[in-house]
């Protein structure tokens, strides 16, 4: 397997971004476009709208999510994702907002003709997601050096939708992370890995916000490596655990477990660490 | 009524508060996994936000310029970094500036100049790799009993042998280009010139970060001092006013008496979790506040645990 992936030395290594409309996304935006000034050529907001999901579903799941927030005891104690996001992220976002070049364009459907048609325009060196499942070929394919994706989650030990949550409940907090994945037409090869650095008082939630702020940080080292050394090294630890925790089911149960344990296992595990 | 504190308890004393962080990140690596210290930049934000409302933020220049003048009559608080991480660059130069105010870094030339690696993040990472075993086995010569921890024994009981074994044990579990790595959680010689240039108060932490347990150390620790002290002058062009004693040790105070011996205008900086008082008879060192830097609510509670200490404290 080899240990690091060449790239062809180019003039122009613009970029262009694909996010989700999150705050954290939009820092995630944000923080590049102040670290690489003046390359960020497009961001793309991939915004699904409601028509675009089956109706009536998607009527249903909204009005349960309304309801959902109506009832205070069905709340999350720390508030909902986006209030944490406000509150960690709130500040910052004002602040990066100020000064950068490009704005969101929101798009319904990051695969749509128009959508590659405005990426083929620009011919980005990079695309940059956090969007790494909604990604298809094609848009794989405009970019001249590399497509990288921030992933949740210690990849492969822990990935999919409740990468976050799986390591929590195991109390895996090494494996509290984020990874950054090169997309390729098949497979993705890991790149970087690392821990988040956890509160006493955190969430799923709010790991899930630490999770994405972490993979910019490591999103904006690894391309600011390959800008200089014109190759991107993989990330060859191997995996003691292998592929076993994909498989967890995070239910309900376990999710509300892992919110009413949290705040005091987290303080008492991190204490314990120091004691080697 | 228990539990609720009025406005006028919230009252810090008319003092400088000086706050001690190390690391400001999103992420918690190996190297700093078992030595702990990281504080991630939104909890940051937050202790600076609680800051502003408990007393005046202000340079740690200003601060000592009020400081020795005799003119604090309001409780002054100023931020500190020690061992010079990358973080402090990254995060917390931003953060400050938005709220008006410069900090102080406190840099071990040779982790800077990335010619040594902090032998406690050595620890930390031949920890989380799982060579713990391993580690305690070479370390029981140099007397490691099975109750003790590595993290406290290797500290007070620090010797050349065990710093040796420490580096051989790190050194036959890592590639080179690991090593090299490891080297960029410090910020470089560059970043230490720009933090300068944007006002930061750049401070002497030694050359390699020894402890110093006991007297017998003190000549050691002068000289780590010096040596840090010419290479900081030769990237900045100054000296450095302040002398950040390695784990805020002072052995018995000898280390500071020691320093201010060699150099009288150089200005021993210890930890000792108190503030530091304008109309006191001047002393020997500057203290500082170390808070729990993953708890976002502790830090008012620790300056009033510090103000209540120098006895001034508005009941």
């Amino acid at each position: 397997m080899p240990s690091a992936i060449e790239l062809t030395p180019t003039e122009r290594p613009n970029i262009a971004l694909i996010t989700g409309p999150d705050l954290r996304d939009v820092r995630f935006a944000l923080r590049i476009q102040r670290r690489f000034a003046g390359l960020v050529e497009l961001w793309l907001q991939v915004t699904p709208s409601a028509q675009t999901q089956s109706g009536s579903m998607s009527n249903r799941i909204s009005l349960l999510q309304r309801l959902v927030a109506a009832i205070p005891a069905l709340r999350p104690p720390s508030g909902g994702q986006r209030e944490v996001e406000q509150r960690m992220f709130g500040d910052e976002i004002e602040s990066l907002s100020k000064d950068i070049s490009t704005q969101a364009d929101i798009v319904r459907d990051s695969n749509a003709p128009e959508t590659i048609a405005r990426l083929r325009k620009i011919d980005p060196y990079f695309i940059l997601t956090t969007e790494s499942a909604a990604l298809g070929q094609e848009v794989r394919r405009c970019a001249r050096g590399l497509v990288l994706s921030r992933c949740d989650g210690w990849l492969p030990d822990y990935s999919g939708e409740h990468a976050l949550e799986a390591a929590l409940y195991r109390r895996d907090w090494k494996k509290v992370g984020s990874s950054i994945v090169v997309l390729g037409n098949d497979q993705g090869q890991i790149v970087r890995r690392a821990t988040c650095c956890l509160a006493e008082d955190d969430t799923p939630e709010s790991c899930l916000a630490r999770s994405v702020a972490l993979g910019t940080d490591l999103m904006c080292d690894v391309v600011a490596e390959a800008m200089r050394s014109h190759e991107i090294r993989l990330d060859a630890e191997e995996s003691p655990m292998g592929a076993v925790a994909n498989a967890i089911e995070v239910g309900n149960l376990a999710k509300r477990r892992i919110r009413r344990g949290l705040p005091g296992l987290i303080r008492s595990d991190l204490d314990a660490r120091h004691r080697v | 009524m228990r539990g609720i504190v009025s406005r006028q308890q919230m009252k810090l004393a008319p003092a400088w508060f000086i706050l001690l962080y190390h690391n400001v990140s999103w992420e918690e690596g190996p190297l700093l996994w078992h030595i702990g210290g990281t504080c991630p930049p939104d909890i940051f934000r937050e202790h600076v936000k609680a800051a502003r409302n408990l007393g005046r933020i202000v340079s740690v220049r200003d601060g000592y310029e009020r400081f020795t003048s005799g003119g604090i009559d309001e409780p002054l608080i100023s931020f500190w970094f020690d061992d010079g991480l990358r973080g402090v660059s990254q995060y917390a130069v931003e953060i400050l500036d938005k709220a008006g105010v410069t900090g102080a870094t406190s840099i071990c030339s040779r982790f800077a100049a990335r010619s040594e690696m902090f032998w406690r993040f050595k620890l930390s990472y031949v920890h989380s790799i799982g060579a713990t075993r391993e580690l305690r086995e070479r370390l029981e010569p140099s007397g490691l009993s099975d109750t003790d921890f590595t993290r406290d024994f290797s500290l007070t009981s620090f010797s050349a042998d065990i710093l040796g074994t420490i580096d051989k044990v790190y050194v036959e579990r890592t590639s080179a280009a690991t090593r090299e790595d490891h080297f960029k959680i410090f910020d470089t010689p560059d970043d230490v010139v720009q933090m300068q240039r944007l006002g930061w108060e750049i401070a002497n932490h030694s050359a390699a970060h020894h402890s110093c347990p006991n007297v017998h150390f003190v000549p050691n620790a002068i000289r780590q001092f010096e040596e840090a002290e010419e290479t900081i002058k030769a990237w900045t062009g100054s000296a450095p006013h302040f002398w950040v004693l390695p784990f805020g040790m002072e052995a018995d105070g000898r280390l500071t008496k020691a320093i201010l011996e060699r150099s009288p205008s150089r200005i021993p900086v210890a930890v000792g979790q108190k503030a530091n008082r304008s109309n006191a008879a001047q002393p020997a060192a500057l203290y500082r506040i170390c808070p729990r830097a993953t708890d976002r609510r502790s830090l008012s509670r620790e300056l009033l645990a510090a103000s209540a200490l120098i006895g001034a404290a508005t009941a």
